[in-house]
């Protein structure tokens, strides 16, 4: 602490930014990314080594600097004395594979890293990871985006709470399960494009586990694949105890299948297939998923998932678990890509839901005009468009088909105690008044069901 | 100061720069000071506060900060309000870089983690806009190498550079 006399005389010099506590300066850095905070070591003597304490270590190379910056990890690892946050190395081209290995040993067994995120794109060898990594204490958050991961036998993260896997194959069944079974404290886990590869059976029980979020990015490669995409006996079953999980997400083409288990607590869930003409197999999958979020709050499906359903119908022990399907707490439905209200799986699935209160298309709404009548689809109406529905929206709204217009009134004329109902046009700026008037006139005289409904435009 | 009920009841301090400069500020406004609260916590509120580390105009722009910053009397800070007093924030640290290193040191003595954060992050991002010959002329750090070491020094980061 400054005495207050010595004030005048120093001010000219407190204003330098090189007068600064180390702490502060340090603290300064911190908000660079590491390239950049680097970079003000030739600012004078005192900056030299100031960035060797900031607390994250970001790398990430490309072709061009790879021998320089590979060099430098070496260095800054050398130079580091405390203990680290966060250290991530993101390599795009080939790397030596045993000095990634000493890097990560050096971060975890003298640096204490908190975060560590891996990511390696070609590697020159295999990248084995030290073992230490697989039983450290310190480590909160670990990412590994890589082809391969070789797991050791005994695995326990004991802090772990954030665990991201990238494009990794697993390949040991008895390992991979001791992976999953090693994670005591784990609350949010990403299998993000993953291939279970060999292995028949995982199952995945983290006590503490509330968000889970898988993204698979198979898809038949052709049509002649398409036969046995979902019907061959190379799948994986996942079953997944979900004590503590709240949030649920699932994008991909359901090759594998995935068994949701006394998830009592879910909250959000999102299950989006993107195929159209998958088998029955693939609808059989889906239900027995579906059947593992009955206690769900806010369910987001995509059109073709419940396209996909439709092809439960003519399967009879699948029709029975259609059947049982219940939807008791499910208050939010959304439903992702434009769908036809003609689709039975999807008044089925709403019949099941009898306290929906928001539904919302988010990418619109249609009715098939010709075929069989809507009424004796729609017959009986769902019991929530009687008694909870309070409140729709319909997204990508184009003013110009007939069938959209067709499917508000539809909606309009059965949502007999809705609050709202809000329409949101596709290209709302290429909307001029002129239109957005003739709309609502056009909504206004719709019959509505709920007479108290208002009508807004967006 | 407000004619609010609940401020009418609130306790003032004083605080006084090292220019002699004195300040009535909101006991719970100054607390967001850790040094401060510190202080009022060991029965310094009798008297007035000293704050030698900070010239008045200085304080008085803290004050502004403990004002903008002190705890909502009626509950929990909304998200509006939140966002209100970010992009208050981004204003209050829009000033010239003197004023800005003259905060980032009041925050630091202070001990106010908000400001600091927010001054620090504003220097970095002056750091991160600028070359290294401009960032030495901004904030007036002299440049002890010789040209020979700094030339090797750059030599060793060169990757940072491309």
């Amino acid at each position: 602490m400054q005495k207050p006399n010595e004030e005048q005389d120093i001010d000219g010099s407190r204003k330098c930014l090189g007068n600064f506590s180390d702490e502060i300066l340090v603290h300064i850095l911190s908000f660079l990314p590491t390239t950049d905070a680097v970079r003000t070591s030739v600012l004078s003597r005192k900056w030299e080594y100031l960035w060797t304490s900031i607390p994250n270590l970001d790398f990430a190379s490309s072709p061009a600097n790879r021998s320089l910056l590979m060099n430098f990890v070496e260095r800054a690892l050398c130079l580091r004395d405390s203990s680290m946050k966060r250290f991530s190395l993101s390599c795009d081209g080939l790397v030596d594979a045993s000095r990634v290995h000493s890097w990560v040993t050096t971060a975890i067994k003298r640096c204490d890293v908190q975060e560590l995120h891996i990511k390696l794109r070609e590697v020159e060898g295999f990248v084995g990871l030290p073992y230490c990594l697989f039983t450290c204490k310190s480590l909160k958050s670990l990412s590994l985006d890589m082809l391969y991961v070789k797991l050791p036998n005994i695995i326990c993260f004991s802090c772990l709470k954030i665990l991201s896997i990238q494009r990794v194959t697993f390949s040991n069944e008895s390992l991979t399960q001791k992976l999953f079974d090693g994670l005591p404290v784990l609350e949010e886990l990403k299998l993000e494009n993953c291939s279970w590869g060999d292995l028949k059976f995982v199952s995945i029980s983290a006590p503490k586990l509330h968000s889970l979020r898988i993204f698979e990015n198979d898809m038949p490669e052709h049509e002649m694949q398409e036969q046995y995409f979902w019907t061959s006996n190379d799948f994986c079953l996942v079953g997944i105890v979900g004590h503590s999980l709240k949030e649920f997400y699932y994008i991909g083409n359901m090759i594998n299948e995935y068994l949701l288990d006394e998830s009592f607590s879910l909250e959000k869930a999102e299950v989006v297939t993107q195929f159209e003409d998958g088998c029955e197999q693939l609808a059989f999958r889906i239900l027995k998923l579906l059947t593992g979020l009955s206690n769900v709050e806010q369910l987001k499906l995509s059109d073709c998932l419940i396209l996909m359903l439709l092809n439960a119908e003519g399967c009879h022990p699948h029709m029975l678990l259609f059947d049982d399907l219940m939807f008791n707490n499910l208050m939010d439905l959304i439903i992702v890509e434009n769908i036809y209200l003609n689709y039975p799986s999807l008044v089925k699935i709403l019949q099941k839901a009898p306290c929906l209160g928001t539904l919302h298309f988010s990418g619109g709404v249609t009715i098939l005009c010709d075929g069989e009548s809507i009424d004796q689809i729609w017959d009986p109406v769902p019991p929530s468009f009687l008694s909870h529905l309070k409140w729709i929206k319909v997204s990508n709204y184009n003013e110009e088909d007939e069938d959209e217009l067709s499917a508000v009134k539809f909606l309009l004329k059965n949502a007999v105690v809705l609050d709202e109902i809000i329409i949101s046009f596709k290209k709302y700026s290429e909307v001029n008044l002129e239109t957005e008037s003739k709309v609502a006139k056009q909504l206004s005289e719709l019959p509505r069901g709920s007479q108290n409904c208002k009508i807004i435009l967006e | 100061m407000s004619s609010t009920l609940c401020c009418s009841f609130a306790k003032n301090v004083t605080l006084r720069s090292s220019d002699g400069q004195t300040f009535e500020v909101e006991e719970a406004a100054a607390q967001v000071s850790q040094t401060i609260k510190r202080m009022i916590e060991d029965g310094c509120t009798g008297s007035v506060i000293p704050v030698p580390n900070l010239t008045g105009p200085v304080l008085a722009l803290v004050i502004e900060y403990f004002k903008k910053h002190s705890p909502p009397s009626d509950g929990c800070p909304t998200a509006l309000l939140e966002m209100e007093i970010k992009d208050w924030d981004a204003k209050f640290v829009a000033v010239d870089n003197d004023t800005l290193l003259d905060l980032t040191l009041a925050a630091h003595y202070l001990e106010i983690q908000g400001l600091l954060d927010l001054t620090c992050h504003r220097v970095a991002d002056i750091l991160n806009d600028n070359s290294v010959e401009k960032i030495r002329e901004i904030f007036h750090i002299k440049n002890d190498f010789t040209p020979e070491e700094e030339a090797e020094e750059r030599s060793k980061i060169q990757w940072a550079f491309e």
